[in-house]
């Protein structure tokens, strides 16, 4: 029996769902609408007025020209499918157990909002798909866009799976989902995006020139870029084999340096790849990301 | 300085150390652990936060290995020791000087106080007066000096200081050699075994002149004498001499050679004056380094009296050592007078077209040319004018007998080459004295036609061959005789130079009074061989010239004597009233077994002559090289301490000031261990 239909993750799935649902209902208890997540400017084609579509839609320029009332269709709302690029590599589950716990780890965070997405896309009947980098316990790393109601489970299960193990691997696996994105994709990202901006920046950059519309989710700690540990310790990571010994406070000022150049060096990568940067502390709650997301602001 | 232990057993408590470096190997990491997801940016940090950590374990270490090589030094009981004679030591009230005044003691030395007093030896000699006037009343004062010879000034020990001063004062700086191994042995003897000071004034100078001294060190132990070293020298010894000098005569010959020794330890350049017997100065400097020979020469005039001459090296650190003494033989263009016996009617038939060819073959430019005379022009002999007279074929020699007799003792030299107008008769008649051998007939040694006898490869060792040595002794082979002159029996005076294959004498030579002659069988132009048309036959007539012409212009033998050295001198027979002028007016002599035999005290020329008789010798001497080399091989305290150790090493003891070193490293490690004070509590992050 697969690893990602047993009992424990079908369990797993079945609470990320909740949690996913509860996320939407907020969402939308909020703003009485939830427009399609896929909103695009891009003009397809005209079609006639008729009642029910959007005053808002109608060409009031073609109006002013042939006194004719023609509504725009945008070119994503029949095409843009949804991917959402999660990043599984082992530092996104710092401190916690095999199965990061869905509310009190950086990965669970992380896939609690893949799924709300994925929920979000499903219920608005878009195509969603997962593309899964580094970890392991999935059966499979890409989950083509689908808009079935068993796409919804089956990302759901996979997402449920996922042990975060080993490297990303950003600049590759940016690549290898160029390779496979459909055109016109909406991807999330989901990472902490440790790893050196440079080698994987252009690789994302060729994501956007593939015409993809990029939304980074940079999930990390507030405690960890301000580094506030008191004294000697051994820092450690899944992802290093061997730790540091440092004096936390000796060296917190040119920490906080080198944490400012790398953010501004993450969010120069995002300007030049048109990507809506969307930073996620992990200590903050996940309400206010989520709306960003969509948003995309 | 050195370090010694009492118990180097306990070195092995060092091997202690590496306890400290096992512990810093597998020291535990801090007890709080934080997993932490930017590690990326973390070891973007400078590197000094890290490095400054690793100094300060590092520190740690170091100090923790201190602390136990300290302890493990305290248990070896750790005593430094260093030459030196212990200042409390009660002093004698004998004491003995031995002043060391050898040529080496006539260094310059920085003499503030005495500016006067400028050489090692006049520093010395003032200490030593300082040391007897300063010492105690009813003291005994014995002195003893070594240049030359060690000299007991004093048979016995004296109680009078103000004679002991006298006495001191008395001795003068000499120009010997250091026997310093003698001064300490009468020092000794003066001790009569009852015990005494021994202060020793010297500068330690030379190869051999303190590593000799053990046994006779010993001895003075022995009989409860001590030796105090006076060591007086300046600071950087710097020395330059002539090592030696030679002319090269021969075919190459016009140059002297000779080589410069720097005893110091700087680059030198110095002015070299060469002094030719005939007072001709020639000036140059040359370059030396430090400790290294450099070679110089200078060419000599092409006329140049024999005799001794002399280089000076301007050289104010040491200046008894300037002058070196060398041979020169009379040297130059021999001028050469050719009595042609029969003016040929053809080149090919006259030997004087041959002579001047092979003696100036370019003319009179730069080679000698020879002034030709019949027989009745000998009269233009003049001896202050020419050296060697050519006598070729000459018919009669009765006229001229007398002249050439003369001429060849009084240091001439004269070559005779025979030919088809020479008379044996008249020459054995005529020349009775002077021939080298009674000619006999001419000899035919070839059928027309033939080629003729060749001659034989000659004896190279020969000095007239001499120059042949680098090649060219074989083309005598290529020289051949259709007719010679025989001889009859070769007296044991006559040298036989040349000969034929078949054995028969070519050329001989026979020493006359202060001249020589050479005899040839043979012709020099083609009439009875092939001579004058071979290779040789140039080099060979020059070499001739210079042989004949070369000797040096006083004669006698020529000897290179170094001061203090015995000096034999074998006398001819029936020598009488024989007398050697030295530099510094007539020298004594020695005689045993027909020899006459003395010992040099000063550099320069020596002659050694016989009322009424040319010169039996010439002595070139000069100073010792090895007092010129005024550098330390080795310490008398260093050479003392090695045969009575407990009165010349002085020793302290460490330990007590490890232990203070120890107690100091242990609470600095302390200190160091508070502040570095690692955190307990094992809070994880995200976890």
């Amino acid at each position: 029996m697969s690893q990602v239909w047993s009992p424990e993750i079908i369990e797993r799935a079945a609470a990320l769902h909740l949690q996913a649902r509860q996320l939407v209902w907020g969402y939308r208890f909020g703003l009485h609408r939830s427009p399609k997540i896929t909103r695009s400017v891009e003009f397809a084609e005209h079609k006639e007025y008729s009642p029910g579509d959007s005053v808002r839609d109608i060409d009031w320029r073609v109006f002013a020209r042939t006194e004719r009332l023609l509504v725009r269709r945008q070119q994503a709302d029949t095409e843009l499918s949804v991917v959402l690029a999660l990043d599984a590599s082992g530092d996104m589950a710092i401190g916690a157990a095999e199965l990061p716990s869905l509310t009190d780890s950086r990965f669970g965070k992380a896939i609690t909002l893949a799924a709300t997405l994925a929920l979000l896309a499903q219920r608005r009947g878009e195509k969603v798909g997962l593309f899964i980098m580094g970890g392991e316990g999935q059966e499979v790393n890409w989950l083509r866009p689908q808009s079935s109601r068993n796409q919804l489970a089956a990302i759901l299960n996979h997402l449920a799976a996922i042990r975060p193990k080993n490297n990303a691997n950003l600049e590759h696996r940016f690549q290898d989902l160029g390779h496979v994105l459909p055109k016109r994709s909406l991807v999330f990202v989901l990472s902490d995006f440790m790893e050196e901006p440079q080698r994987w920046g252009p690789s994302l950059s060729g994501l956007a020139a593939m015409g993809a519309d990029l939304r980074l989710v940079h999930l990390y700690s507030q405690k960890e870029f301000a580094l506030s540990f008191d004294e000697t310790a051994q820092f450690l990571s899944p992802e290093e084999s061997s730790p540091l010994n440092l004096d936390s406070t000796a060296i917190r000022q040119s920490f906080l340096g080198v944490v400012d150049e790398y953010l501004d060096e993450l969010k120069s990568w995002s300007a030049k790849s048109r990507a809506v940067y969307i930073p996620c502390a992990y200590e903050e709650t996940l309400e206010r990301t989520f709306i960003q997301m969509l948003r995309g602001v | 300085m050195s370090l010694g232990w009492l118990t180097p057993g306990a070195l092995f408590i060092g091997a202690l150390i590496l306890l400290p470096i096992l512990a810093h190997l597998i020291q535990r990491n801090p007890t709080r652990k934080i997993q932490f997801g930017a590690m990326m940016l973390l070891r973007k940090l400078p590197e000094v936060t890290k490095r400054r950590r690793k100094i300060q374990d590092w520190l740690l270490l170091l100090l923790r290995i201190l602390a136990i090589s300290a302890i493990a030094l305290v248990v070896t009981q750790p005593e430094l020791r260093w030459l030196g004679i212990d200042p409390n030591l009660p002093t004698a009230k004998t004491m003995v000087i031995v002043l060391d005044n050898s040529l080496s003691m006539n260094q310059k030395i920085s003499n503030p106080l005495f500016p006067a007093k400028n050489t090692a030896f006049l520093k010395a000699k003032e200490d030593a007066i300082e040391r007897i006037q300063n010492s105690p009343e009813g003291s005994k004062y014995g002195i003893v000096s070594v240049g030359e010879e060690a000299v007991g000034w004093t048979d016995e020990l004296l109680t009078d200081r103000s004679e002991a001063l006298a006495t001191l004062k008395d001795i003068q700086q000499t120009v010997g050699e250091t026997d310093l191994l003698g001064g300490i042995k009468l020092a000794r003897r003066l001790l009569l075994g009852e015990g005494g000071d021994v202060y020793v004034y010297t500068d330690e100078a030379g190869p051999n002149t303190i590593h000799v001294l053990k046994d006779e060190i010993q001895l003075l132990s022995d009989q409860k004498g001590s030796l105090y070293p006076q060591v007086v020298r300046p600071e950087e010894p710097q020395n330059v001499i002539v090592l030696s000098a030679k002319y090269g005569d021969g075919l190459e010959g016009g140059t002297l050679r000779y080589q410069l020794m720097n005893y110091g330890k700087e680059k030198k350049e110095v002015l070299c004056t060469t002094r030719l017997p005939d007072g001709t100065e020639i000036r140059n400097f040359v370059q030396t380094e430090p400790e290294g020979v450099a070679e110089n020469f200078i060419t000599v005039p092409r006329v140049a009296d024999g005799g001794i001459g002399s280089i000076q090296v301007e050289d104010s650190t040491l200046e008894l050592d300037n002058d070196f003494y060398f041979h020169l033989p009379r040297v130059g263009a021999s001028r050469v007078l050719v009595v042609d016996g029969e003016p040929g009617v053809t080149t090919i038939n006259s030997e004087v077209y041959f002579l001047e060819r092979a003696l100036a073959p370019f003319g009179a430019q730069n080679e000698t040319l020879p002034d030709v005379v019949g027989p009745s022009g000998i009269q233009t002999l003049d001896s202050e004018v020419h050296r060697v007279v050519f006598l070729a074929n000459v018919m009669e020699p009765a006229p001229i007998a007398a002249g050439m007799i003369d001429f060849v003792r009084n240091g001439g030299g004269l070559m005779i080459s025979l030919g088809n107008n020479v008379s044996a008769e008249r020459y054995n008649s005529s020349f009775a004295e002077i021939m080298p051998a009674k000619l006999r007939k001419i000899e035919s040694l070839a059928q027309s036609g033939e080629e003729g006898k060749a001659t034989a490869i000659p004896d190279l060792s020969q000095e007239l061959f001499s120059p042949f040595i680098r090649g060219g002794a074989l083309e005598f082979s290529s020289v051949r005789w259709r007719k010679i002159f025989s001889v009859q029996d070769v007296p044991a005076d006559t040298t036989v130079l040349l000969s034929l294959e078949n054995g028969m004498p070519l050329l001989l030579e026979k020493k006359v009074g202060k001249g020589r002659i050479l005899l040839l069988l043979g012709t020099v132009d083609h009439a009875w061989g092939n001579l004058p048309l071979q290779a040789i036959f140039m080099p060979v007539v020059q070499r001739i010239v210079t042989y004949l012409g070369g000797a040096s212009s006083l004669g006698g033998m020529r000897k290179m004597a170094t001061i203090g050295e015995l000096v034999e001198i074998d006398l001819p027979e029936g020598s009488t009233e024989v007398v050697l002028e030295g530099p510094k007016g007539s020298v004594g002599l020695r005689y045993n077994k027909g020899k006459a035999i003395f010992r040099p005290k000063h550099a320069g020329p020596y002659l050694l002559r016989s009322s009424g008789a040319p010169p039996i010798a010439q002595i070139a001497v000069n100073y010792s090289p090895e007092e010129s080399d005024i550098r330390v091989s080795d310490e008398l305290l260093a050479v003392a301490s090695e045969v009575v150790p407990d009165r010349y090493i002085q020793k302290a003891a460490l330990a007590p000031w490890l232990i203070w070193v120890v107690l100091v490293l242990f609470f600095l490690q302390a200190l160091l261990s508070f502040a570095k004070r690692t955190p307990t509590d094992g809070e994880n992050n995200e976890s």
